[in-house]
C-alpha cells in the first residue's frame, strides 16, 4: 500500500518535471491537503469511493493553483525562482491546516472496508484495491503519454520549448495541464497513504523528499522508471521498519541514496538527457 | 530595552549569521544547498554537548560549534562534490533529515525528541545584554567570513559560476573546489548562529533540525537579498520581531509569513538589498594573468579522441595539431561532432580514449555558440576574469547579439595564451561585421592558433589557411581550403555542391 502511494506520487512528480520542466517542491503538500480534503469529506457522510474521488479532484485544483502562482510567472526566471515559491507556497499550505486541523494525525476512511486472511497474512481490501488504483494510474499516464496525440505534443513541449511553441503547439497550456495531472495523481496518492499511514500536516515533506529521491535515482525526468523506484523505496521501508525500524530503515535509504549520489551522479538508469544545468 | 527585546536580538543575530552563512553558499557560488538550518541545528547540538560531555568552558564551545559545523558542511560537499543544482540541494535534503533522524533516535546522547538541557552558563554570559553581544560578534564575524570568502575567491570568477557554470570552468574556475570552501564557511557562520541560539534558549532539540529553520534562513535571504549581509541582518530583525506584532494573528502568523515570502519572490526577486541606492561603482581586482610567448611551433596534439554519449559516438578517432600562426576552420554538418570536439579540446569534457597534449605555457581560451557571459554585470566586470583593464561600465544585458559576440571574442583572446577556439563567432553578424571579425581573428593568429567551428563555408574559407571536415564524429578531410571546398568527400558529406571561391584568394 505504501508501495501505490509512493508510485503514484512520484509519477505526478516525474510529469511535472518532465512537461514543464520545474521542480515542484509543493508536490507533497498538494498531497497532504487534498488527502485533509478527504478527511472532510468523509466527515461530511461521505464513503471511501467518494473521498478518494474528492481528493482527487481537490489534487487537480490545487495543482493547477500550484502551476499558476509557483511556475507560469517565473518561467524565465532561474531554475531555482519556482523550487523556492513552491517552498514558501508549502509552508502556506502546512501552516493552514495546522490553523485549521490541529498537528494530531488524522485517517482517512478505507476505499472499501474488510480484507482476506490469506495464508496468515491480513491483506486489507483497502491495500488491493489501491494497487489496482496505482497500476491503473501507472498504465493511463503511460498510454497518456506513449499513445494519444496529447501525450505527444507534451513531450514535444518538454523536449524544446522553444521549437515547440515555433510550431504553434500550447506550451504553456500543454504544462499547466501536465500540474493538474500531476495534482490529481497527488490527491490520490495522499488518499491511498492516508488511511493506514495516517496524515498530519507536515508530512509532505516526508513524501516529497521520497518522490524527489525517486526520480533522480531513476533518471531526471524518466516518468515510467521513477514510479518504479517509488515502489522500490516504499518497499525497502516497509521490509527495514519490520526487520528494525522505521528510523533505521529511513536513515538507511538517506545513506544510499547518497552513496549512490556519490558514485553515481547520473542515476541508476543514467541520464538521457544530459546533465541539465 | 526589555529583556524580552534583547533575547529576541540575540536570536535575529544567531539567525542573521546562518542566513549570512548560506548566503555564500547560495549567493555568492550559486550552489542551492538545503543544509543550512543543518548547520544552525549542529552547531546548536555541538554548543549544548560540549559543554555537558566534555566538560569544554563556553567559551571555547561556541567556535568549537563553528568549526564542528563546518567541517560537516565540508564533508558534505566533498561527497556531493560532482553534483549541480538540483542533485546537489536532493543530497543536502537528504543529510537534513538523516542528522535529523540522528538526532531524534540517538537518546543516550542528544536526549532525543525532547531535546537537553544546556549547562547553565557561566556569570559573565547570563545578562542578556552579554548575550545579545556574542550575537552581535557571531554576526559581525559572519560579515567578515563572507567579504574574505568573496574576495579570495574573487567576485567577477564567483559571478561566472553562478551563471555561466560551463564558461567559469573553461576560465578556469572550479566549481567543486569553490562549493567546498563556501559550504565550509557557510558551515561556520551556520554553526555560530546556531551555538548562539541554543545559548540563548537553553535547550536544545530535533525542532531547530526541522525544515523550517531552513525556510527561515531561506526566508530572511531572500527578503533580504542574495548577496548582502547587511539588508540580511535587517531582514533578520524583521523575522524574528514580527511575529510579534503580528500576535494578534495567534496562530496564522505562520500562514501570513509564507504569503509574504511568496509575494517577495514573485514581486522583489532581489530583496530589500534593491532598495539601497548603490554605493558605489563595484571595483574588480585585476589579476594580471602571465603571458609568455610559447617556444613551439605545435601548441596542441591530440591523438586520436573518442567521446560518445549513450552508446552514440559524437568524437569517433580524431587526431589533430595546431600549430601556431595556423587558423582552422572546422566545417561539417550537424552533429559530425564540432561541439563535442571544441569542448574535448578546451577540457570542458574528457575524452573517453585519446589523449590530448599542450605545448608547456599554453593556456586556451574560447568562446561559445551562445555568448556566455554574465547578463547581469558590465562589459568591464565580464572582462575583469582576464585581468584586462576596461572601465566599460555599459550592462551586457543592454548589448546587442553582434556587440557581445565581439566581446565574448576579446574576453577569450585576453584570457588566452597561444590557442583560442571559437565557436561559430559569425553567426548573426552583418557582412561589415565579419569584415572586422576576419580581421580580428587575423591579428589573434599574428600570435597564436585559431580554431574557428562555422557554418558560413565561403566565410571560413576566406580567413582560414586550413580547412578540417568532421562527419560522424570522423574527419573526413584536413587540408588547404581550396582544395577541401571541392573535395568530393567534403561534397558528399556536407556541401552538396562544390564551392568555387574565386580566383581573387
Amino acid at each position: 500500500m505504501l508501495g501505490s502511494g509512493y508510485g503514484v506520487l512520484a509519477l505526478g512528480f516525474a510529469l511535472t518535471l518532465r512537461a514543464a520542466g520545474a521542480v515542484n517542491f509543493a508536490h507533497g503538500d498538494v498531497a497532504t491537503m487534498a488527502a485533509y480534503g478527504g478527511v472532510v469529506a468523509a466527515a461530511f457522510g461521505a464513503t471511501g469511493v467518494m473521498a478518494i474521488t474528492a481528493a482527487a479532484f481537490l489534487g487537480g485544483v490545487l495543482g493547477l493553483i500550484v502551476a499558476i502562482i509557483t511556475w507560469a510567472p517565473l518561467r524565465r526566471r532561474p531554475v531555482e525562482a519556482t523550487f523556492i515559491a513552491a517552498i514558501a507556497l508549502g509552508i502556506v499550505a502546512q501552516n493552514s491546516l495546522t490553523v485549521g486541523f490541529g498537528g494530531a494525525p488524522r485517517a482517512l476512511p478505507a476505499i472499501v472496508d474488510g480484507g482476506w486472511h490469506i495464508a496468515g497474512v491480513y491483506l486489507s481490501a483497502h491495500g488491493a484495491l489501491s494497487l489496482v488504483v496505482a497500476i491503473a494510474a501507472f498504465i493511463g499516464v503511460a498510454t497518456l503519454l506513449l499513445r494519444t496525440r496529447t501525450g505527444l505534443r507534451l513531450r514535444a513541449a518538454a523536449e524544446d520549448p522553444e521549437i515547440a511553441a515555433a510550431h504553434g503547439l500550447p506550451v504553456i497550456g500543454l504544462a499547466i495541464f501536465a500540474f493538474l495531472l500531476a495534482g490529481a495523481l497527488a490527491g490520490l496518492a495522499g488518499a491511498i497513504l492516508s488511511n493506514q499511514h495516517y496524515v498530519t500536516p507536515t508530512v509532505g515533506a516526508i513524501y516529497i523528499l521520497k518522490a524527489y529521491i525517486a526520480a533522480t535515482a531513476a533518471g531526471w525526468g524518466r516518468i515510467l522508471p521513477t514510479a518504479l523506484v517509488a515502489v522500490g523505496i516504499a518497499l525497502f521501508e516497509t521490509i527495514g521498519a519490520a526487520l528494525v525500524s522505521q528510523a533505521a530503515a529511513e536513515g538507511a535509504l538517506y545513506l544510499a541514496f547518497l552513496a549512490l549520489l556519490a558514485f553515481r551522479p547520473e542515476g541508476l538508469a543514467g541520464d538521457i538527457q544530459g546533465r541539465r544545468v | 530595552m526589555s529583556a524580552y527585546d534583547l533575547h529576541l536580538l540575540t536570536l535575529a543575530g544567531a539567525l542573521a549569521s546562518a542566513a549570512i552563512g548560506w548566503q555564500i553558499v547560495f549567493g555568492l557560488s550559486g550552489a542551492l544547498s538545503l543544509a543550512a538550518g543543518t548547520a544552525m541545528g549542529l552547531g546548536a547540538y555541538a554548543a549544548v554537548l560540549l559543554p555537558l560531555n566534555l566538560d569544554l568552558p563556553y567559551a571555547a564551545a561556541l567556535p568549537a560549534a563553528g568549526a564542528l559545523s563546518g567541517l560537516a558542511l565540508g564533508c558534505v560537499a566533498l561527497a556531493a562534490a560532482r553534483l549541480e543544482t538540483h542533485y546537489f540541494a536532493l543530497a543536502t535534503l537528504a543529510v537534513a533529515e538523516a542528522v535529523l533522524l540522528l538526532a531524534t533516535n540517538w537518546e543516550s546522547v542528544t536526549g532525543g525528541a525532547n531535546g537537553i538541557l544546556g549547562k547553565s552558563p557561566p556569570h559573565w554570559l547570563i545578562a542578556d545584554e552579554a548575550r545579545a553581544l556574542s550575537a552581535l560578534s557571531a554576526t559581525i564575524i559572519a560579515i567578515l567570513i563572507y567579504y574574505s570568502f568573496k574576495h579570495f575567491i574573487g567576485q567577477e570568477r564567483l559571478a561566472l559560476l553562478r551563471t555561466q557554470p560551463l564558461a567559469a570552468k573553461a576560465f578556469g574556475v572550479n566549481g567543486a573546489k569553490t562549493r567546498l570552501l563556501a559550504m565550509i564557511a557557510g558551515g561556520i557562520c551556520g554553526g555560530l548562529g546556531g551555538a548562539i541560539h541554543a545559548l540563548a534558549v537553553g535547550v536544545v532539540s530535533p525542532d531547530v533540525l526541522q525544515f523550517k529553520t531552513m525556510a527561515a534562513i531561506l526566508a530572511v535571504v531572500l527578503i533580504g537579498g542574495r548577496r548582502s549581509p547587511v539588508a540580511a541582518v535587517i531582514a533578520s530583525i524583521l523575522v524574528t520581531f514580527g511575529p510579534e506584532y503580528l500576535r494578534f494573528l495567534e496562530d496564522s502568523y505562520l500562514i501570513v509569513y509564507g504569503l509574504l515570502l511568496l509575494a517577495t519572490i514573485l514581486f522583489l526577486p532581489n530583496g530589500i538589498a534593491a532598495l539601497f541606492p548603490k554605493l558605489s561603482a563595484v571595483r574588480f581586482h585585476k589579476k594580471q594573468l602571465t603571458k609568455v610567448p610559447v617556444p613551439y611551433r605545435t601548441l596542441l596534439r591530440s591523438v586520436n579522441l573518442k567521446r560518445s554519449f549513450g552508446g552514440l559516438s559524437a568524437v569517433d578517432g580524431v587526431s589533430l595539431n595546431l600549430h601556431k600562426g595556423e587558423i582552422v576552420g572546422l566545417i561539417g554538418p550537424n552533429g559530425a561532432g564540432k561541439s563535442t570536439l571544441l569542448n574535448l579540446l578546451s577540457g570542458l569534457e574528457h575524452p573517453d580514449a585519446g589523449k590530448i597534449e599542450l605545448a608547456p605555457g599554453v593556456r586556451i581560451g574560447r568562446t561559445f555558440q551562445t555568448p556566455a557571459l554574465i547578463e547581469e554585470e558590465t562589459v568591464g566586470a565580464n572582462l575583469a576574469i582576464t585581468g584586462y583593464p576596461s572601465q566599460d561600465q555599459t550592462l551586457v544585458k543592454s548589448l546587442s547579439q553582434s556587440e557581445r559576440r565581439f566581446l565574448e571574442l576579446t574576453r577569450a583572446r585576453e584570457y588566452a595564451n597561444g590557442l583560442v577556439l571559437l565557436d561559430e563567432p559569425a553567426a548573426g553578424l552583418a557582412p561589415n561585421e565579419r569584415t572586422r571579425l576576419a580581421e580580428e581573428i587575423r591579428n589573434i593568429a599574428a600570435k597564436s592558433a585559431v580554431v574557428v567551428v562555422e557554418h558560413n563555408v565561403p566565410f571560413v574559407a576566406s580567413i582560414a589557411n586550413r580547412l578540417v571536415c568532421l562527419a560522424e564524429g570522423r574527419v573526413i578531410a584536413d587540408g588547404e581550403p581550396k582544395e577541401i571546398v571541392r573535395d568530393p568527400a567534403v561534397v558528399a558529406a556536407y556541401l552538396g555542391v562544390a564551392i568555387d571561391l574565386g580566383a581573387d584568394r
